[in-house]
C-alpha cells in the first residue's frame, strides 16, 4: 500500500515538475528594443559588465564614471580627449582671442544626427545651455563654473542667454570663459558638453532619453537597448569618423557580483573584466592595468582638538607603514601615495609627476619622526597617555572600505597607541557627511577623481573657502599659491600648483593613502582598449576584435 | 461568504495606504538625502530639490503622491532621472515574479511530497534520504547556496548558464538557489504534520472502520495536515517573492529586487514609495487569498470567524 | 517479544488475589514532568546529540579565543588566505587573520543574535497572537492589519533607522530582526489557536467557567506547544540568516568583529581562490542548525506524550 502510495506521489511530482517547464520564457527580444532599433549585426560586439544600472544616457545627467564612459561612445563633442591626447572631434579648430578667455571653435563640414539632420553650432549652444538650466537639475552643472556666468546661470541668478555661449552661425560656436582656464579644452570632451536637439527634448520632454528612439545621437555608436540589464550599441553610420570604428556595436551588461563577472569571463561571454583586488593575485602574470584617477585619503577634521594640532597630524602621517598598508588591504595592488595629485595628470609638457618629483613621507613610515611629532603633540595637549586619544572613523560599509579601515586603524594603535573607532555607513550617508563644519567624523575615509586632466582639479577642494573643504583646513599660503595660479599660465602657474601641493602635505593636512589601479583582463583578439584616468574609466572606442 | 470577501478587500486597501503613510515618513527620516555625490555644489542640490519638489513642505509632498498615485502614477526616479517608477518596476517585476513563481512551483511541489513520502516511511532509509535533504536545505542560507551551485554546475562543470535570464536553462539554477530552502522546511512541516494528525482519533476511527490506507491517507491524513502548511503559505509567499534580491545579483537578473534594497541604500524616494506600495498591494492580496483558501479548507473557521 | 507467534497459555499467568489496596497504588516512581522530559531527550540519541554539539560549540565560543595566541583582529600581512596548517588550524582570511579564532568569535555573535532574536520573537509573537487568535473580531482584524503593514514595509528601512538611532553593534540588530520579525510567529500561533478554539476540550474549558486567559495558557497553548517549539527550533536558524542577510549588505557587524554571516560572505568573494573561507562557516552554520533541529525534535517528543516515537 506505501509503495502504490508513495508511486503516485512521485507522479504527482513529476507532473509538478513538466508543469513547470511550460515557461513562460522572458522573451530575447525585450520590450525596450522597438521598431527601428534593430540590434547590431556582424559580431565585432564588444561586452563588458557594470555593477550597476546605467542611471541615464542623458549627456546632460550622467554624473557617474560608468555613464560617462557609454555617453563618451554616443556624443561627439567640440574636442575629444583620446587617453590624454586631446584631439578635434567635431571642431576641425579653434582660435583663442588675446583676453585668453573668448575661444572660437569651426565645426567641421558634413556633420549629420542619426537621423540625417545636420549637427549645427546651435545645437552646441542649446546642449550647454540645457546642461546648465537649473530648471534640467544636472548633477554635475558646476563643471559650468568656468563658462562665464555659469554659476549664476545655473542657480538661477541669470537668464540663460547671459551664458558665454553663442552660435555666430551654422558652423562657428563662441565660448566665453569666466576666468583663463588652460585645462577647458579637455573637458570639451565631456558629455554635458555634447550637442543636443532642441526639437527632440521638447518633443520627449520628460521622457527624453527614456528609450533608445527618444534620442538622436552625433557620436560613434547609437543605442538600440536599455533596460533589463543590458544596454546596447549598435555602429552609427552617420558618424563623420565612422570608418575609423571597428567595432560593429557594444554591450554593457548589468552584473552586480564580481564572481559572476569573472566566471562570464572566462566562459567567453565578455570581452573585458575588471578584477577585485582580492582576486588579481591570482591573474597577475595576464591582467592588465591603468591608474583610474582615483585618489583616496583619510580626511581629518581640523575642527577635532586632537587634529588642529599639526604635529599631531604629522604623527599619523609618519606612523603610516604605506607599504604594508597596500599590502594588507589590496594585496599590493594599488600604488601606494607618498603625496597628493596624481603623478599622471598633464604638467606644463608632459606628465606633472615627472615635472615635479615630490615625496612627502617615506614609503614605510617613519616611526622615530612619528613618534617625535607625537610628543610634542601631547605635551602640548597635556598628556602623558595616548590611548586616552579617541578619534571616530567614518567608513563605507564595504568590504573593501572596512579592509583598508582595519589596518589604519591596527597601525595607528600599534605605533602611536591611540585609538580609533571605525563607523561604516552607506555610501550616501557618508557622503552628506562630507561638507564644511561637519562634527559628524574626526576622521573620514575619502577619495577624489579629476574632473580634467590638471593639478587644480585635486587641490582646489581645499581651498578655506571652498564648498568642498570638509577637512576645514586653513592655510593662507595655501591660499595665495592657488590664487596665484588662476593668474599665471603656463609654467609659472604650474609652479604655483606645486607649491600649493607641498604646503599642504607640510602641514600634514590629510592623510595621502592610495592612487587606485584598475587590473582587468582582456579576452584574446581584442585590441585597442586603454585605461584612462579622467571623466572615463577604459576606452573602447578604437577598439578591434579578431577571432 | 461574499460578506466576508468584501470585508476583507476593504481592510486591505485600508492597510496599504496606513503602509504608505508611514513609509513616506520613515523615509523622511532617514538621514541624509539622495544627492550626495560630494562633488555637488549647494547651487545643484537646490536644483535637484527643486525639480523632484523636494523643498516644498512634507504634507504638500504627501498630498501631491497620493494624488498621483490614486492615479496610478508613482513619480519619476531619483536614481534613473528620465525613468518612471511605473516603468521600471513593470520591466523588472516579471523577472522577479516569473523567478519567485518557479521556486514556489518547485519548493511547494516537492516539499509536499517529500514530506509526505518521509512521514509514510518513518524510519527507514527513503526517510533518512529525505530528511538529510531537508537538513541541508535549511542550514544554508541561500547566498551561499546560489554561489556554489554556481560554481560547480555553471562555471565548473559548464552544465547550466553562469547568468541572466533568457531561456529555460537559465531558470533552473537560480530557482533550485531561491527555492531550497522553502523547500526543504516545508517538508519538515508536512512530515511533523503528517505524523501528528496520524496519531489523531479520527484516523484511528476511519482505520477501525476498514477504510483503504490510500483513502485515508489522501481524504483524511493530507487535507488534515496540510493546514499548518497552508498557515505557513502567506508568510512563505511574502518571503520568496521579497527575497529575490541576493539569487537575481548572483546570477545577474533584471528583476525587482534590486529596486526594493538599492532604492534604500540610495535615498530613491520616489522607488521607495513605489516599490512598498507595490510590495505591500501584493502581500495584502496575497494574505486575503490565504485566508479564503483557508476558510474553504476548514468550513470551522469560515463559520466561526466572521 | 514477537506477540503473533507465541500463544498465551494460562501457566504464563499467577493469581495474587483481591489485594484493593495493591491495585490502586502507583506502581511507577513518581517524577518530574521536566524529569521525565529529561530522560526523554537523553535517551533520543539525534537529540542528545544536537544538545552535544551546542554545548560544545557554546563553550569553544567562550573558551577557544581565550586559549589561543592570536587574537580575532590580529592581521599579518605575510600569511594571507592560507589553507589548514599546524600554525593556523583554519587557515587565514584575507587580512592574515587567524580563521579559528574568528570562527570562534563568530560563534558568539551568531549564536546569540540567532537565540535571543529567535525567542524574543516567539514570546512576543506567541503571546499577541494566542489572544488575537482567540478573541478574533476587532482585535484581531486589527493585530492583523498592523502585522500587514510591518510585513508590507521594506524591512532595510527599519534596520536603517533602528541602527542610526541606536549605532551599529548586536544590540540595535537584535532589536531591528524582532520588530520585524515577531509577526511570523504571531501568524502562525494565531492560526493554530482559530483551528484549536473550535475544538471540544476549549468548549468544555468554558463551559467549566475556566477564564479566558487560563484558557489560553492552560488548554490551548499546551497544545500546540509541540509545533511551537518546532517554529522556535526554525526560526533560530532564520534568525541566523537575517543576521547574514543584513551583514550581506553592510548593516551588519563593525569591523573588526565578525559573525558566522559576515565570514560566509567573505568567503563566498573569495571562493574561488581560498574555499576553506567559505566552507568552513557553512559547515559551521549547518551543523549548528541541524544541532538546533533535533534539539527541537527531541523535546517536543519530550514533552508531548502523544508524539513520542514519530521521528
Amino acid at each position: 500500500m506505501k509503495k502504490i502510495i508513495s508511486f503516485l506521489l512521485v507522479v504527482v511530482l513529476i507532473l509538478g515538475l513538466a508543469a513547470c517547464s511550460t515557461p513562460q520564457e522572458p522573451t530575447e527580444t525585450t520590450p525596450a528594443q522597438t521598431e527601428g532599433e534593430t540590434p547590431a549585426t556582424g559580431d565585432k560586439i564588444f561586452r563588458y559588465a557594470l555593477a550597476a544600472d546605467p542611471a541615464s544616457f542623458d549627456p546632460s545627467l550622467t554624473h557617474s564614471i560608468p555613464d560617462a564612459t557609454i555617453c563618451y561612445n554616443l556624443y561627439d563633442g567640440l574636442y575629444r580627449d583620446v587617453v590624454g591626447d586631446i584631439r578635434p572631434a567635431s571642431a576641425e579648430s579653434y582660435t583663442v582671442a588675446d583676453d585668453m578667455v573668448t575661444y572660437t571653435f569651426i565645426l567641421r563640414d558634413g556633420l549629420l544626427w542619426s537621423d540625417g539632420e545636420p549637427v549645427r553650432a546651435q545645437d552646441f549652444e542649446y546642449g550647454i545651455k540645457r546642461f546648465l538650466d537649473p530648471n534640467t537639475a544636472a548633477p554635475m552643472s558646476y563643471l559650468g563654473a568656468v563658462i562665464k556666468n555659469g554659476d549664476k546661470v545655473s542657480s538661477g541668478e541669470l537668464p540663460l542667454d547671459e551664458l558665454g555661449v553663442k552660435a555666430i552661425d551654422d558652423k562657428t560656436l563662441e565660448i566665453v570663459l569666466d576666468r583663463p582656464a588652460e585645462y577647458f579644452i579637455s573637458m570639451l570632451s565631456m558629455s554635458p558638453f555634447a550637442p543636443q536637439r532642441q526639437d527632440i527634448v521638447e518633443k520627449f520632454g520628460k521622457d527624453y532619453c527614456a528609450k533608445p528612439e527618444n534620442q538622436v545621437y552625433n557620436g560613434a555608436f547609437v543605442v538600440t537597448q536599455f533596460g533589463e540589464g543590458k544596454l546596447a550599441a549598435k555602429k552609427n553610420p552617420n558618424y563623420y569618423d565612422a570608418d575609423k570604428i571597428k567595432l560593429d556595436g557594444f554591450e554593457a551588461l548589468t552584473v552586480k557580483e564580481s564572481n559572476t563577472q569573472l566566471s562570464m569571463f572566462n566562459n567567453g561571454e565578455l570581452e573585458m573584466v575588471s578584477l577585485s583586488t582580492d582576486v588579481a593575485t591570482e591573474y597577475a602574470g595576464e591582467s592588465k592595468q591603468y591608474y583610474d584617477g582615483a585618489n583616496d585619503f583619510a580626511g581629518l577634521n581640523h575642527n577635532n582638538k586632537y587634529l588642529a594640532n599639526k604635529d599631531f597630524r604629522l604623527a599619523m602621517n609618519f606612523a603610516l607603514n604605506r607599504e604594508e598598508y597596500i599590502l594588507l588591504s589590496h594585496n599590493g595592488l594599488y600604488m601606494p601615495n607618498l603625496r597628493y595629485v596624481l603623478p599622471q595628470v598633464h604638467g606644463v609638457e608632459g606628465e606633472y609627476g615627472t615635472e615635479y618629483p615630490y615625496e612627502a613621507y617615506p614609503l614605510n613610515g617613519d616611526l622615530d619622526k612619528a613618534k617625535e611629532h607625537l610628543d610634542k603633540a601631547m605635551a602640548e595637549f597635556g598628556l602623558t597617555d595616548p590611548s586616552v586619544i579617541e578619534l571616530k572613523m567614518v567608513v563605507t560599509d564595504t568590504e573593501t572600505a572596512k579592509k583598508e579601515a582595519e589596518v589604519l586603524q591596527s597601525q595607528w594603535k600599534s605605533n602611536l597607541g591611540i585609538k580609533v573607532n571605525i563607523n561604516l555607513v552607506p555610501y550616501k550617508t557618508k557622503n552628506a557627511m562630507l561638507v564644511p563644519n561637519s562634527d559628524e567624523f574626526d576622521i573620514i575615509m575619502s577619495g577624489w577623481a579629476p574632473d580634467y586632466s590638471d593639478p587644480y582639479s585635486y587641490l582646489e577642494l581645499f581651498i578655506s573657502t571652498s564648498g568642498y573643504n570638509f577637512l576645514n583646513y586653513k592655510s593662507e599660503e595655501f591660499d595665495n599659491y592657488m590664487e596665484e595660479s588662476t593668474k599665471t599660465s603656463g609654467k609659472e602657474r604650474m609652479d604655483n600648483l606645486f607649491n600649493a601641493e607641498k604646503v599642504l602635505l607640510e602641514d600634514g593636512a590629510l592623510v595621502p593613502q592610495q592612487l587606485r589601479q584598475v587590473h582587468y583582463l582582456v579576452a584574446e583578439g581584442v585590441t585597442g582598449l586603454e585605461g584612462y584616468f579622467v571623466g572615463i574609466n577604459f576606452n573602447f572606442l578604437y577598439a578591434d576584435i579578431s577571432r | 461568504m461574499v460578506k466576508y470577501i468584501t470585508k476583507r478587500i476593504g481592510i486591505s486597501i485600508l492597510t496599504v495606504l496606513v503602509l504608505v503613510t508611514v513609509v513616506f515618513i520613515l523615509v523622511r527620516l532617514m538621514p541624509g538625502d539622495p544627492f550626495n555625490d560630494p562633488k555637488m555644489t549647494p547651487t545643484v542640490r537646490a536644483n535637484l530639490n527643486a525639480y523632484y519638489g523636494l523643498d516644498k513642505p512634507v504634507i504638500q509632498q504627501y498630498a501631491t503622491y497620493l494624488g498621483n498615485l490614486l492615479r496610478g502614477n508613482f513619480g519619476y526616479s531619483m536614481i534613473y532621472p528620465n525613468q518612471t517608477v511605473n516603468n521600471l518596476l513593470a520591466s523588472s517585476f516579471p523577472y522577479s515574479l516569473d523567478l519567485g513563481i518557479r521556486a514556489l512551483v518547485l519548493s511547494l511541489s516537492l516539499g509536499l511530497v517529500f514530506g509526505i513520502i518521509s512521514a509514510l516511511n518513518r524510519g527507514n532509509k527513503i526517510d533518512l534520504f529525505f530528511v538529510i535533504v531537508a537538513v541541508i536545505g535549511t542550514s544554508v542560507p541561500d547566498f551561499i547556496m546560489g554561489a556554489i551551485l554556481q560554481y560547480f554546475f555553471a562555471v565548473k562543470w559548464g552544465l547550466l548558464p553562469i547568468a541572466q535570464y533568457y531561456g529555460f536553462a537559465h531558470t533552473i539554477l537560480p530557482s533550485i538557489a531561491l527555492g531550497f530552502y522553502t523547500m526543504a522546511s516545508i517538508s519538515r512541516i508536512m512530515r511533523a504534520s503528517m505524523l501528528e494528525v496520524v496519531q489523531q482519533d479520527y484516523i484511528k476511527t476511519a482505520r477501525s472502520k476498514g477504510l483503504s490506507n490510500f483513502r485515508i491517507t489522501w481524504k483524511h491524513q493530507i487535507r488534515n495536515a496540510i493546514l499548518p502548511v497552508v498557515t505557513v503559505l502567506g508568510p512563505t509567499v511574502a518571503a520568496v517573492l521579497t527575497g529575490t534580491f541576493v539569487i537575481e545579483s548572483i546570477f545577474a537578473i533584471p528583476g525587482m529586487g534590486k529596486y526594493y534594497v538599492e532604492s534604500v541604500q540610495n535615498y530613491d524616494y520616489s522607488m521607495i514609495l513605489g516599490t512598498t506600495v507595490f510590495y505591500g498591494t501584493f502581500l495584502v492580496l496575497a494574505n486575503m487569498v490565504v485566508d479564503i483558501f483557508y476558510g474553504i479548507v476548514d468550513p470551522r473557521i469560515r463559520i466561526a470567524g466572521k | 517479544m514477537d506477540f503473533h507467534n507465541q500463544t498465551i497459555t494460562p501457566d504464563r499467568f499467577r493469581v495474587v488475589g483481591k489485594n484493593l489496596k495493591e491495585m490502586e497504588s502507583i506502581s511507577r516512581p513518581s517524577i518530574t514532568f521536566w524529569k521525565e522530559a529529561w530522560l526523554r531527550i537523553r535517551s533520543n540519541k539525534a537529540a542528545f546529540a544536537g544538545l552535544v554539539i551546542l554545548i560544545v560549540y557554546v563553550l569553544l565560543a567562550i573558551f577557544a579565543p581565550l586559549l589561543s595566541k592570536y587574537s580575532f583582529d590580529q592581521q599579518d600581512a605575510y600569511a594571507m588566505r592560507q589553507s589548514f596548517s599546524a600554525e593556523h588550524w583554519f587557515g587565514t582570511d584575507t587580512l592574515g587573520r587567524d580563521l579559528w579564532v574568528r570562527v570562534w568569535v563568530g560563534a558568539r555573535v551568531s549564536l546569540s543574535i540567532g537565540f535571543i532574536a529567535a525567542l524574543i520573537n516567539s514570546v512576543i509573537g506567541t503571546i499577541i497572537g494566542g489572544f488575537s487568535g482567540y478573541y478574533g473580531g476587532k482585535l484581531d482584524m486589527i493585530l492583523m492589519r498592523i502585522i500587514d503593514i510591518i510585513y508590507g514595509i521594506p524591512s532595510l528601512i527599519i534596520n536603517i533607522l533602528v541602527m542610526v538611532v541606536l549605532g551599529t553593534g548586536i544590540q540595535s540588530l537584535i532589536i531591528a530582526m524582532v520588530i520585524t520579525g515577531w509577526a511570523g510567529a504571531c501568524r502562525f500561533t494565531r492560526g493554530e489557536v482559530y483551528r484549536l478554539k473550535e475544538q471540544e476540550f476549549v468548549l468544555a474549558a468554558r463551559v467549566l467557567g475556566q477564564s479566558t486567559f487560563m484558557i489560553i495558557v492552560r488548554e490551548i497553548i499546551p497544545n500546540i506547544m509541540g509545533l511551537l517549539i518546532t517554529n522556535l527550533t526554525m526560526a533560530i536558524p532564520s534568525a541566523i540568516f537575517r543576521e547574514a542577510f543584513l551583514s550581506y549588505i553592510g548593516l551588519g557587524i563593525s569591523p573588526p568583529d565578525a559573525s558566522w554571516g559576515v565570514l560566509a560572505k567573505e568567503g563566498t568573494a573569495l571562493m574561488q581562490v581560498a574555499p576553506h573561507l567559505l566552507y568552513i562557516p557553512a559547515f559551521f552554520i549547518g551543523t549548528t542548525v541541524l544541532a538546533f533541529n533535533q534539539l527541537g525534535n527531541g523535546l517536543r517528543d519530550a514533552f508531548d506524550p502523544r508524539l513520542r516515537g514519530t521521528d
